[in-house]
C-alpha cells in the first residue's frame, strides 16, 4: 500500500530528484506490537544476548556506531550495519540487494552465524518459552509461533520506523526554508552529480552502483559480484539511505569512515574523481544536515 | 404407469433446470475470466510501457528519481505472477513462459541499467563541466583534442549511438600520462564513458525494445483465438438451448392448440349429447326429458296430448317401418297444424303419444285448436310403400297442474268413449278420485288377501219345476273394516296387481271346504285368466282329488276371449272325467257365444242377466231367452237364469221353461259356515 504514497508524492514534488517521507505509513498495530517485543528481544539469539536492536541502535538512527557489528558470542560481523529507520523506502535489503523485502532481511542476522545464530528448532523453543508470544502469535496469526509469522511481525514493526519531519523534506513541502548555505549544498549536491545515485524519498536505497567508479575502492566485500557472479557487478553495492546521515556513522560499507567530511570527501574522489574544496564539502555537510529529522535526534 | 411418467418428466426437468444452471455457470465464468486474463495482459503491458517510458526518462533528465523505476519493476514483476497463476492450454503456456523469460531478462536489465545510466550521465556531466577547466591551457593541440572529444562524447550521447564514439581510446592517451591532474580525470571519465557508452545503449535499446510488447501480442492474439473457441461453444450451446426453448414453446403450443381442439370437440359433443338427451330420436320432436324441464318454465301452460287412435294396429299390421314412418309423419302434421304464433314447443311422449305446449299469452279456443289438428291429420293421408292410410288421433287438453297426468286421465276417459276424439281436463270430471279410489281399493285388496278376508258368499241356484235347491254359485266376497263388498270392483285392480290368481285361490279352497263340510254342490266362476294359469288348473286338480265326493260346476267367464279351444277342451274333459260340468256364463250378450258352443264340449249355459232383467218387459229380450233355450234344449244343453229379481220375471222365466234360476228374488248370497245350509226359501 505504501508504494501508492510513494507513487504519488513524488509527482507533487515532480522536479526535484528528492521527496519527502509521508508523515503516515499504514501498518498493523497488534503485528507491529509483537513485532516490537520481537525487535528488542534478545532471547532470540543464541547465547541470548543480541537482539535486533543491538546492532540497529535507536540511538544513532537504528544503525550500528561500531564499524562491524558483534554478534553473539562476540562474533565479529563483516559489513557495516545499515539504518533500521526508513528501509522500509529502499527497494532492496543489504549492502548488495541480496533481500527483497523486510521479512527476507529479517531472516538474515537470525540464522547467520556470526549474528544470532538461531536455527529453526531452537529459534520456536525460544518463542514457546514465552506465554507473551504464545497468546499474542495465536490472537494474531491464529495459530502457534512459527519464523513465518514472526518474521511478519517484525517487518510490520519495523514498516512504523520512518522519520518524516526532516527540514529539507518541510522545504520540499515548502514549509521551511533552507539556509544559503543548506541550498547551495544541495544544488551542489545536484551539479556533482550526486543525485545520479542518492535520489528519492530515501535519498538513495533505490539503485545498485559501484562504489568506486572513477578510482577504485580498496575494500570490496559483499558486493553485488557475490550474488551475481557478473564481473560487471564488481564493487557494486545498493546506494544507501543518506538520510539522518548525520547519526549513522561510521559511513560506508566497511564503516572505515568515521566523519561525515571524511565521507563526503572520499565520495567525491572514488566516485566523481574530483577533489572537494573545503567549501564545497561544508556546504554539502550542512544540506546532508538537513535531511536529519528532529524526532531522531532526540 | 402415469407415476413412473411423471417421476420422469419431473427428473427431466430437474435435469434440464440443472443444466442451465451449470450452462450459465460455466458462461459467466468463461467471460469472468476472460475479463480478468484481458485486464491483466493490459496491465502488463501498461507496466512494460510505464518502465520503457521511466527508462527513457532517466536516460534523458539529469535529475531522475529511481524510486518509480523501482515500483515499476516490482509490479511488473508482480503481475506477471499473477498472469502466471491463471491455467492455460499448453501453447498459450509455452507462449506465456516465452514472455516470462523475456520479462525476467527486462528486469534484470533495469539493473545494469540503472547502474550505466548514473556512470554515464554522471561521466558525460563532468566531460562537459571539465571544458571549462581545461580550456585554459595554452596548448592548443590538446585544446582542440579535448573540444573534439567533448564534441565526439556529446554527439553520441545525444545521438545514443556508440558508433560515433569509434576512434576516442588512442587519443586518450596522451591525456592520461598528462601531468595535469584535470587532464587525467578528464580522460578517466571520457574513458568510463567510452567504456559504458555501448552497453548503456545496448541495455536502453534491450530494454526499450518491442520484444516484450510482441510476445505479449502474440499470447493476446493466442488468447483470443482461444477465447473465440469457447464463446463459439458458448454459442453453441446458446443456439441448442435457443432451438430447445423454441421447440419446447412449439410443443407447449402444439399442445395447446390440440387441447383446445379437443375442448372443442368436448364442448360439442356435450351439446350434442345434450340435444340429444332432450330430443326424440325419430321424430326429432322434443322428449319426454326436454318436456319434463319446458314445463316449469311456463307460467299460463296450455297444453295438448295427441294420441294417434289404434297405433299399435299398424305396427302390427303393416310392420315397424310403416309405424316409424308413420309417427315421423304424424309429427309433421301436427306441427303444421298449430298456428306458429303460438310459440309452440312440439314433444313425443310416449310410444305414440305427443305433447304441444303453448305459454298461453292470449286465450287460446280449445276446441278450434284440437279441431284443426283432426282437420289437418283428415287433409293429410300418410304413404308408405304404396300402402295410403289416414290417421285419426285423440286431443286431450289441460291448464291445469300436473299437465301431463291430467291429460294422461282426459285421455283415458276419451278413450273409454268411441264417440268422443276431444276433451278439455275439467276438475269436476273427478279423475282423480278415480285414482284416488284406486289406491283406495289396492289398499283394501292387498290387505283383504293378506288376512285372508276373502270371503265366498254362496247364493242358491233352484230347479224352477221342483223348486228344489241344485246348487250354490260362489261369489266372492271382500271383507274389510267390518264391511262386506263385492269382488266385482276390486277385479281390474287385482288384475293390475297380479292378485288374481290369489283372489281364485282363496275363493276355490275356501269354497270346496265350506262345500264339503256342508255337503253341497258348488258352482264356480271361472275367468280365462285361470284357464291360462298353469299353477291355478294344478291346485284345480289337488281341491278335485282332496274332495272326491264334490259336486263341482264351473262357469266359464269373458267367453269373448276364447281362442285356444283345445285348451279348454281338456279341461272340460278333467271336469268330466272327476263328474263335474263345464258351462259358459253371460250367455247371449257376445256375438261369439253360438261358436263356443260348436266348439267346446258344453253342459250349461246361463243366459245373460241383460236379458233377463227385461224379459218381463220386453218383448224382444223374451223372444230371443225363448230361442235360445230351444236351441239348448235341442242340444241338450242345461239352461240357468241369472238376476231374477221379481215374481214376474221368475213367472217368465217359468214360461220359457229354463232349467234352472238364480236371483235376488229366489235367494240372496249368504256366507255359510258348518252345518249350515238352506234348504229352499
Amino acid at each position: 500500500m505504501h508504494w501508492i504514497i510513494l507513487i504519488l508524492a513524488p509527482l507533487l514534488f515532480a522536479k526535484e530528484p528528492i521527496v519527502p517521507i509521508p508523515a503516515k505509513v499504514p501498518y498493523d498495530t497488534k503485528k507491529a506490537a509483537l513485532g516490537k517485543a520481537l525487535f528488542f528481544d534478545p532471547n532470540l539469539s543464541r547465547d541470548r544476548s543480541v537482539s535486533c536492536a543491538s546492532c540497529h541502535d535507536f540511538k544513532h538512527a537504528g544503525a550500528d556506531p561500531r564499524s562491524v557489528s558483534i554478534g553473539v558470542f562476540g562474533r565479529k560481523g563483516l559489513l557495516n550495519s545499515p539504518p533500521v529507520f526508513n528501509a522500509v523506502f529502499n527497494f532492496r535489503q543489504f549492502w548488495n540487494g541480496r533481500a527483497k523485502n523486510l521479512k527476507e532481511q529479517a531472516k538474515g542476522p537470525l540464522f547467520s552465524s556470526i549474528e544470532m545464530d538461531m536455527d529453526e528448532e531452537l529459534l520456536l523453543q525460544r518463542l514457546n518459552e514465552n506465554d507473551f508470544y504464545k497468546k499474542s502469535f495465536s490472537k494474531i496469526y491464529k495459530r502457534n509461533p512459527n519464523i513465518e509469522d514472526l518474521l511478519d511481525a517484525i517487518a510490520e514493526y519495523e514498516k512504523t520506523l520512518v522519520t518524516p519531519g526532516a527540514k529539507f523534506d518541510r522545504f520540499l513541502q515548502g514549509k521551511a526554508n533552507l539556509t544559503p548555505k543548506e541550498l547551495a549544498g544541495y544544488l551542489l549536491f545536484k551539479k556533482l552529480g550526486c543525485t545520479t545515485c542518492h535520489n528519492g524519498i530515501n535519498v538513495g536505497g533505490n539503485s545498485f552502483q559501484k562504489m568506486g567508479l572513477i578510482h577504485p575502492y580498496p575494500n570490496i566485500i559483499g558486493d553485488r559480484y557475490e550474488i551475481t557472479k557478473d564481473p560487471m557487478d564488481k564493487g557494486v553495492y545498493k546506494v544507501p539511505s543518506l538520510r539522518n546521515i548525520t547519526l549513522t556513522a561510521p559511513y560506508f560499507h566497511d564503516g572505515s569512515v568515521k566523519t561525515l567530511k571524511e565521507a563526503i570527501k572520499k565520495m567525491g574522489y572514488y566516485n566523481l574523481g574530483i577533489k572537494l574544496t573545503d567549501d564545497e564539502v561544508e556546504k554539502l555537510e550542512a544540506f546532508l544536515k538537513t535531511l536529519t529529522a528532529p524526532a531522531v535526534e532526540q | 404407469m402415469k407415476r413412473i411418467g411423471y417421476l420422469f418428466l419431473a427428473l427431466l426437468g430437474s435435469g434440464i433446470i440443472a443444466a442451465l444452471v451449470l450452462f450459465q455457470h460455466y458462461a459467466s465464468s468463461l467471460f469472468s475470466k476472460r475479463e480478468h486474463i484481458l485486464n491483466q495482459l493490459h496491465r502488463l503491458q501498461y507496466y512494460d510501457n510505464e518502465i520503457d517510458y521511466e527508462v527513457l526518462k532517466s536516460s534523458f533528465y539529469l535529475y531522475y528519481n529511481y524510486d518509480r523505476l523501482d515500483q515499476l519493476s516490482a509490479s511488473y514483476t508482480k503481475e506477471l505472477q499473477k498472469m502466471l497463476a491463471y491455467q492455460f492450454t499448453p501453447k498459450i503456456r509455452k507462449a506465456l513462459q516465452e514472455y516470462e523469460k523475456a520479462a525476467m531478462r527486462k528486469i534484470v536489465a533495469l539493473e545494469k541499467f540503472q547502474y550505466l545510466n548514473s556512470s554515464v550521465k554522471n561521466s558525460s556531466t563532468y566531460i562537459i563541466k571539465m571544458l571549462s577547466s581545461t580550456t585554459q591551457l595554452k596548448d592548443h593541440a590538446k585544446e582542440k583534442l579535448i573540444l573534439d572529444l567533448a564534441a565526439q562524447i556529446l554527439l553520441a550521447k545525444n545521438a545514443l549511438d556508440p558508433l560515433l564514439i569509434e576512434g576516442i581510446k588512442p587519443k586518450l592517451k596522451t591525456l592520461q600520462s598528462s601531468s595535469d591532474r584535470h587532464l587525467r580525470l578528464f580522460a578517466t571519465h571520457i574513458s568510463i564513458f567510452v567504456n559504458y557508452f555501448p552497453s548503456y545503449v545496448q541495455m536502453i535499446d534491450k530494454i526499450t525494445s518491442k520484444s516484450t510488447s510482441h510476445l505479449l501480442k502474440k499470447i493476446h492474439t493466442l488468447l483470443l483465438f482461444r477465447f473465440a473457441n469457447e464463446v463459439q461453444n458458448i454459442k453453441s450451446i446458446f443456439i441448442a438451448i435457443v432451438i430447445f426453448y423454441l421447440i419446447s414453446l412449439g410443443l407447449i403450443a402444439f399442445f395447446i392448440i390440440r387441447l383446445d381442439r379437443e375442448n372443442r370437440l368436448l364442448n360439442d359433443l356435450r351439446r350434442h349429447l345434450d340435444r340429444q338427451a332432450i330430443t326424440d330420436d325419430l321424430t326429432k320432436l322434443r322428449n319426454r326429458r326436454a318436456f319434463k324441464k319446458d314445463r316449469n318454465k311456463i307460467k299460463n301452460p296450455f297444453f295438448a296430448l295427441v294420441d294417434i287412435n289404434g297405433f299399435k294396429h299398424y305396427n302390427d299390421f303393416y310392420g315397424g317401418a310403416m309405424g316409424d314412418h308413420i309417427l315421423r309423419q304424424s309429427a309433421e302434421i301436427i306441427k303444421k297444424s298449430v298456428d306458429p304464433g303460438y310459440n309452440a314447443s312440439f314433444y313425443r311422449l310416449g310410444a305414440d303419444e305427443f305433447g304441444i305446449l303453448i305459454e298461453e299469452k292470449k286465450p287460446i279456443d280449445t276446441r278450434g285448436f284440437a279441431k284443426k289438428i283432426e282437420k289437418t291429420f283428415k287433409k293429410t293421408p300418410i304413404i308408405f310403400k304404396g300402402i295410403e292410410t289416414t290417421i285419426s288421433v285423440s286431443i286431450a287438453v289441460t291448464r291445469k297442474r300436473p299437465l301431463l297426468e291430467f291429460a294422461d286421465l282426459t285421455m283415458k276417459l276419451i278413450k273409454t268413449n268411441r264417440n268422443i276424439s276431444f276433451m278439455e281436463y275439467d276438475d269436476s270430471l273427478h279423475l282423480l278420485d278415480q285414482i284416488k279410489s284406486n289406491i283406495h281399493k289396492s289398499k283394501i285388496l292387498l290387505k283383504a288377501i293378506e288376512q285372508n278376508q276373502i270371503t265366498p258368499y254362496f247364493q242358491g241356484i233352484y230347479d224352477t219345476k221342483t223348486n228344489r235347491l241344485v246348487k250354490y254359485e260362489v261369489l266372492a266376497r271382500i271383507e274389510h273394516n267390518g264391511k262386506i263388498e263385492s269382488i266385482f270392483s276390486y277385479l281390474p285392480i287385482a288384475k293390475e296387481l297380479g292378485l288374481y290368481k290369489e283372489i281364485s285361490r282363496q275363493i276355490f279352497t275356501k269354497s270346496f271346504k265350506i262345500a264339503h263340510e256342508n255337503s253341497i254342490a258348488i258352482s264356480l266362476n271361472l275367468s280365462m285368466q285361470d284357464i291360462e294359469n298353469k299353477e291355478f288348473l294344478e291346485l284345480l286338480e289337488q281341491l278335485l282329488k282332496s274332495y272326491p265326493d264334490m259336486k263341482l260346476s264351473l262357469e266359464i267367464l269373458e267367453s269373448e276371449m276364447v281362442q285356444d279351444y283345445n285348451k279348454i277342451n281338456d279341461l272340460i274333459a278333467k271336469i268330466h272325467h272327476f263328474g263335474g260340468k263345464v258351462g259358459l256364463d253371460d250367455f247371449g250378450s257376445g256375438y261369439s257365444n253360438f261358436m263356443h258352443i260348436f266348439n267346446l264340449d258344453i253342459d250349461f249355459i246361463k243366459i245373460d242377466g241383460s236379458l233377463i232383467k227385461e224379459l218381463s218387459t220386453n218383448k224382444t229380450a223374451y223372444l230371443i231367452v225363448q230361442k235360445i233355450v230351444s236351441i239348448a234344449k235341442e242340444l241338450g244343453i242345461e239352461t240357468i237364469a241369472e238376476f231374477v229379481s221379481s215374481k214376474e220375471i221368475y213367472e217368465s222365466v217359468k214360461e220359457i221353461e229354463i232349467d234352472l234360476v238364480q236371483g235376488f228374488y229366489l235367494h240372496e248370497p249368504e256366507p255359510l259356515q258348518d252345518d249350515q245350509a238352506a234348504d229352499g226359501s
